[in-house]
C-alpha cells in the first residue's frame, strides 16, 4: 500500500539534495546542531545545556560558538546569577 | 481495510495535486499576464505548472491523474478563462488538458522501454537488473522533466495541427522550454525556500 507520507519525505529528500549539492546552507551539521540547540532554548542558552544537547566537546562547542558569534548569529554574555557562567543567545 | 487505505491515499494524493497545480498556475498567470496576452499566446516560456505535473505523476503515481485532469480544467476554463487566456472551445480543452495530463505518463513508460523504471508506476515488468529511477536524486528528476517536456510539445503540437487550431512550429520549441524552464525554477525555488526548515539533520 503505498505511503502519502513516504512519498512526500522522498520529495522532500530531493529537495535537500538539491541543497547540498548547490552548498546553500551556511552551517556544517556540527554548527546547526549547536544552531538549534540554542534557538530551542527559550531565551538564553549556557553552554553547558549545548555540551549535553548537541553531544558535541567543550572545546568543539566553544569553537562553533565563536564561528556563530563572528557570524552575528548569536552573542555571548556573562550570567548575572554565577559571573563564571557564559550564556549565549541568539542575535537574529 | 486495505480499500479504505487506498481510498484515503487516492484522496490525499487527488487534494495534494489539485492545490499544487492550481496554485502554480496562479503563480505562473501573476508572472506572465502582464506581458502575454491572449492574443497570440502560443504557449508560455516558463511554465512552472509542468512542475505539478511531473512531480505529482512522479512521486504519487497514476492516482494523481484525475486530480491533475482536473485541475488542468478548472485552472484553464475557470481561471485562464477569467484573464481571457483560454482561447479554446471545450472539447479542445478536454482534449489539450488530456495529453497535458498523460505527457507525464508517456515519457515515463518511453523512458521505461529505454531502460529506466520508476516503482510507483504500475504494468512493468521488474527483473533484478531493472534500473530504477530514484526519486530522491533531482538528476533523475530533470531528466523526467525533459523527456515529459519533449512529449507534451509535440504531442500538443500534433494536437493543433490535426485540429486546425496551430501550425506555428514556434509553439513547439516554447512548450518544450516553458516546461522546462517552469519545472527547474519550481523546484530550486522550493529548495531554496524550504532548505531552512530541512536544517535540522
Amino acid at each position: 500500500m503505498p505511503d502519502f507520507k513516504k512519498r512526500l519525505s522522498t520529495f522532500v529528500q530531493m529537495l535537500r539534495n538539491i541543497e547540498d549539492e548547490f552548498k546553500l546552507h551556511l552551517l556544517t551539521p556540527n554548527e546547526q546542531a549547536v544552531f538549534y540547540t540554542i534557538l530551542k532554548s527559550d531565551d538564553v542558552c549556557n553552554i553547558s545545556k549545548i555540551v549535553d544537547e548537541s553531544g558535541l566537546s567543550r572545546s568543539t562547542v566553544y569553537k562553533i560558538l565563536r564561528k556563530l558569534e563572528e557570524n552575528s548569529l548569536i552573542e555571548a554574555l556573562q550570567s548575572e546569577s554565577d559571573k563564571r557562567e557564559s550564556i549565549v543567545s541568539l542575535k537574529v | 481495510m486495505k480499500s479504505l487505505a487506498s481510498l484515503k491515499y487516492f484522496l490525499e494524493v487527488s487534494v495534494t495535486t489539485f492545490v499544487a497545480f492550481n496554485l502554480l498556475y496562479v503563480i505562473w498567470l501573476f508572472f506572465i499576464i502582464s506581458y502575454e496576452t491572449a492574443s497570440g499566446f502560443n504557449g508560455s516560456i516558463m511554465y512552472v505548472p509542468h512542475a505539478a505535473r511531473v512531480l505529482t505523476i512522479c512521486y504519487f503515481g497514476v492516482a494523481a491523474v484525475p486530480a491533475l485532469f482536473a485541475a488542468h480544467i478548472f485552472c484553464t476554463y475557470v481561471i485562464g478563462g477569467f484573464y481571457g487566456l483560454n482561447s479554446l472551445e471545450f472539447i479542445d480543452l478536454l482534449g489539450t488538458s488530456f495529453l497535458s495530463t498523460i505527457c507525464v505518463l508517456i515519457a515515463l513508460y518511453a523512458m521505461a522501454g529505454l531502460g529506466f523504471k520508476l516503482r510507483t508506476l504500475p504494468f512493468y515488468k521488474f527483473t533484478k537488473d531493472s534500473v530504477y529511477l530514484d526519486l530522491s536524486n533531482h538528476k533523475h528528476i530533470i531528466m523526467v522533466t525533459v523527456f515529459s517536456a519533449a512529449v507534451h510539445a509535440l504531442s500538443i503540437y500534433v494536437y493543433n495541427y490535426v485540429r486546425a487550431l496551430s501550425s506555428n512550429p514556434e509553439m513547439f520549441v516554447r512548450f518544450f522550454v516553458g516546461d522546462i524552464l517552469g519545472t527547474l525554477v519550481t523546484i530550486f525555488t522550493l529548495s531554496f525556500m524550504l532548505f531552512a526548515f530541512f536544517r535540522e539533520r
